[in-house]
């Protein structure tokens, strides 16, 4: 009888064992999130990568922010108000005073200082993000002045991004970080960032395991809004079959990264629901303005019977998504939408070569890295263009290429004909400059000069690099796309979708293009 | 030749071999025309030749090839395989984390394989060219032929997302807390913490992907399995035990089988090395945080310090297995003595 008790008595501790051993808190609400984890680094000043926006976004407040679902205006955040001088060089923002860390300090302009010098001279993969900024100066405790080497439109819309998060300066201090000009050298905090936060946001890092898990514990101190979600775990899918059958399994609430031909077999499961969201990619053919390169392709009437030959609808159908107006990302302020896109004329194709003088067809040799991205490949949209503009006479011999190699050719503007992808640098209409003579795009890679343009355009492309008033833009963005549909060098012809899935009991899921996900407008309906 | 001049005459060999290793691996990654900066930094900052010239420099891909291959070796011999570019930690640090996780994946793997193998092969020289021959072949033809990525695609779609009767990826249920770490490998340190709900939550993990391995190394080991016992069934002494009045289950298992088991335990002891490189995909879908998925990884992002430590460390495994294999020759066959 004895050794029965002992018995007892073992499995009676086995029991408390189990349960202390089993895992979270019963009554914790968690978030499971299947995600192809990117992150490099959670230190806002030295990662550079989509899972790290997404993660920081929450953890980290910004100075402002955009809407939960686009990028068509700004919106405070840390910042109640700010002022910009009439220079445009000078931004003053008042931070608001109720603002504390998630340790309780106060968020002062000293934080947003320490902060952005440390981005500036810390040398990660975003530092170049705070190149435009010449000084930054504390005026009190809640203002800061922000100046810039010159004047800068996009700036608010700069700083939204998470790499620009403004975090506790004594924190990061305390475990050797610095924003002193040697921090490239200096600067040793990031093993502290990478395993917790010293942020003011929502949520805190709790853990990061690279390439297996991230875990975000809710701010009980958090000084806004409490979300839904006491714990968010991250848990790093790469594939994206292992993410459907996991959330087929119901052992995740999302999977953030399908792609078009997962997506069609969730279709009528009444326990998931399918999100259709934008890439922010523009895939588009760009063909050289330097006639020694390109031949043909270097006179705007082929270019633009090229526009009207493409099949726009087609591509819509292999990867869904939006037919682009123009090559300025559709999500943008100012941005051509379907509304004000091309649809396939063959007889004006065949027309517009004619009076360019190739009434029987001429060949075309196409340029493009063998590559996909996001699901996307570079090899199917080449044959489809292949196909499209063979019916308007266009002969295309496809040449695709490494995509190492394929970059240097486009980088240093030596292709005849190209086909590439463009995701904005920057959230703003000022993003779409790269592609206008005298941008990165349309003269480093395509040969494209100012003095190839009227000189009114010219006029245009100055006050677009300046303008900062919103109607302003909408006048010069507008006349500036017409002139790039009509006279440009480029054919973009889709922004594809980027499909993900979620149990149908989740509310509040949208789609952000700059940190793809806000998990702090997600909650769970009772079912 | 006496053991010990045997014993270090293959020792000494196995230096040169793993320097001839670390020179190409080198160079394999080196060499394949892909771009480091391209699989590391965003599509967007491609776009800024400032951040791509910062991030040559941080690690070390503006200098020439011989010059980053000495200071590597030279880092090595101190003990130092590098810092990951993808992860940032050193390498020897991410691969000590996740090796126990792969050890304990390729172990239950083997112990399937070896089961599901001899079995197999047994069952098709018993009863050579009947219907159960056929159906283990076929089996084992398409353990051998299947792609292995696909065989983990229908496990997991069919056992775990429709059936809902197997675990799914990962070490652990999503919401499950790892067992405080003892020897890494979580069904242990389970069991050593007398934690039986995480053991058994540990193992159901474990059982869809081990499978997967052990269908892909089953179909060699049938097949060596089945070829051996055949030869050795038609040998002489196996005449002689049935001939003298045993039982044929005697027959089969102790002069049969025994005699056969030689060759088979050798394609054992290399599949071993084979189940870790094959782990490479299997850990990829099964989402398992194992050196196959660290190596995936590394290679997809041309993490060359993280690649250089993984491959080092398989051809360290593989040379280990060649050298314990030829250590066992030395005592099995005694005309390695002679010679």
């Amino acid at each position: 009888m004895k050794g029965f008790k002992y018995i007892l008595a073992l499995l009676a501790l086995l029991a408390l064992l189990v349960g202390a051993f089993a895992g979270y808190a019963q009554d914790e609400k968690v978030l499971v999130i299947g995600h192809a984890e990117s992150t490099d680094s959670l230190d806002p000043a030295n990662g550079f990568t989509g899972t790290g926006h997404m993660i920081n976004h929450v953890v980290y407040d910004q100075l402002v922010t955009f809407p939960d679902e686009d990028a068509s205006q700004i919106l405070p955040r840390l910042a109640d108000s700010w002022e910009i001088s009439e220079d445009g060089l000078t931004y003053t923002f008042s931070l608001n005073p109720d603002a504390v860390f998630a340790n309780g300090d106060d968020v002062t302009a000293d934080d947003v200082v320490f902060s952005f010098n440390r981005l500036k001279y810390r040398d990660g993969n975003p530092s170049f993000l705070a190149d435009p900024i010449d000084s930054l100066e504390a005026i009190d405790d809640d203002t800061v002045a922000i100046t810039v080497v010159e004047p800068r439109p996009s700036f608010l819309s700069e700083i939204t991004s998470a790499v620009f998060s403004v975090s506790n300066a004594d924190v990061v201090r305390e475990n050797g970080g610095t924003d002193a000009m040697d921090a490239a050298e200096t600067d040793e905090a990031g093993a502290y960032l990478d395993s917790q936060s010293a942020g003011s946001g929502p949520y805190m890092l709790a853990l990061w395991e690279p390439q297996a898990r991230t875990e975000l514990v809710r701010n009980e101190n958090y000084w806004g809004e409490q979300p839904y979600f006491d714990r968010v775990i991250i848990i790093n899918m790469p594939e994206a079959a292992t993410q459907k059958a996991a959330l087929e399994a119901g052992e995740i609430d999302i999977a953030l990264d399908l792609s078009s031909d997962n997506v069609a077999s969730l279709v009528g499961n009444e326990s998931i629901e399918i999100y259709r969201g934008l890439s922010n990619w523009t895939h588009f053919i760009i063909m050289n303005t330097d006639e020694e390169k390109s031949g043909p392709f270097a006179d705007p009437k082929v270019q633009l019977a090229v526009r009207y030959a493409l099949d726009y609808e087609g591509y819509k159908t292999l990867w869904g998504g939006v037919t682009p107006g123009s090559n300025m990302w559709v999500g943008l302020f100012t941005a051509f939408g379907e509304d004000r896109a091309f649809s396939r004329d063959l007889d004006k194709a065949r027309e517009l070569l004619a009076e360019a003088g190739y009434p029987d067809g001429l060949d075309m040799n196409l340029e493009y890295p063998d590559w996909a991205l996001g699901g996307v490949s570079f090899n199917t949209n080449a044959q489809k263009i292949q196909a499209d503009l063979a019916e308007a006479g266009i002969n295309v011999t496809l040449s695709p290429g490494e995509m190492q190699v394929e970059l240097a050719k486009y980088r240093s503007g030596e292709h005849s004909v190209g086909y590439w992808l463009w995701g904005p640098d920057i959230l703003d209409p000022i993003d779409f400059t790269s592609f206008l003579p005298g941008g990165k795009v349309a003269t480093e890679r395509n040969n494209w000069q100012l003095e190839d343009v009227p000189e009114d355009i010219q006029a245009l492309i100055a006050r677009a690099r300046t303008a900062s008033d919103p109607d302003e833009r909408m006048e010069v963005y507008t006349a500036l796309q017409e002139f790039n549909q009509q006279q440009g060098p480029f054919a973009p012809f889709v922004v594809p979708e980027q499909p993900s899935a979620y149990l149908a009991n989740l509310q509040g899921f949208i789609f952000h293009p700059h940190w793809t996900l806000d998990v702090t407008l997600l909650s769970r309906a009772d079912m | 030749m006496n053991f010990f001049q045997y014993f270090i005459r293959r020792a000494l060999l196995v230096t040169p071999l793993l320097l001839g290793i670390t020179v190409m691996a080198f160079l394999i990654a080196n060499l394949i025309p892909a771009d480091p900066t391209i699989a590391n930094l965003p599509p967007n900052a491609l776009n800024d030749e400032d951040t791509i010239a910062a991030f040559r420099k941080k690690w070390g891909l503006d200098k020439p090839l011989h010059e980053q291959y000495l200071t590597y070796l030279g880092n090595l011999l101190q003990g130092d395989l590098g810092t990951s570019i993808k992860t940032r930690k050193p390498v020897g640090e991410d691969i000590s984390r996740r090796l126990p996780a792969t050890i304990e994946l390729a172990t239950l793997g083997i112990i399937f394989g070896i089961a599901l193998g001899v079995g197999l092969g047994l069952v098709s020289a018993i009863w050579k060219d009947s219907l159960a021959d056929y159906a283990a072949r076929i089996i084992a033809f398409i353990g051998i032929s299947f792609p292995v990525f696909l065989l983990a695609l229908i496990f997991l779609t069919v056992f775990y997302a429709q059936m809902r009767i197997a675990a799914g990826p990962g070490r652990l249920d999503i919401i499950m807390r790892p067992p405080p770490t003892v020897t890494g490998m979580f069904t242990i340190d389970a069991l050593l913490a007398g934690d039986l709900k995480t053991f058994k939550n540990a193992f159901d993990h474990l059982v869809l992907p081990a499978s997967t391995l052990a269908l892909y190394i089953s179909a060699i080991i049938s097949r060596i399995t089945r070829s051996s016992l055949l030869e050795v069934l038609n040998q002489d002494y196996m005449r002689t035990a049935r001939a003298k009045g045993l039982r044929e289950r005697y027959v089969i298992g102790f002069h049969g089988l025994r005699n056969s088991l030689i060759p088979v335990v050798t394609v054992i002891g290399l599949s071993y090395g084979n189940l870790l490189v094959g782990s490479i995909l299997i850990e990829s879908i099964f989402a398992y945080p194992g050196i196959g998925f660290y190596m995936f990884r590394a290679s997809t992002s041309q993490d060359f310090p993280a690649i250089m430590g993984v491959s080092l460390l398989f051809a360290f495994i593989y040379v280990g297995v060649n050298f314990v294999v030829d250590i066992i020759y030395f005592f099995l066959d005694p005309r390695i003595r002679v010679a």
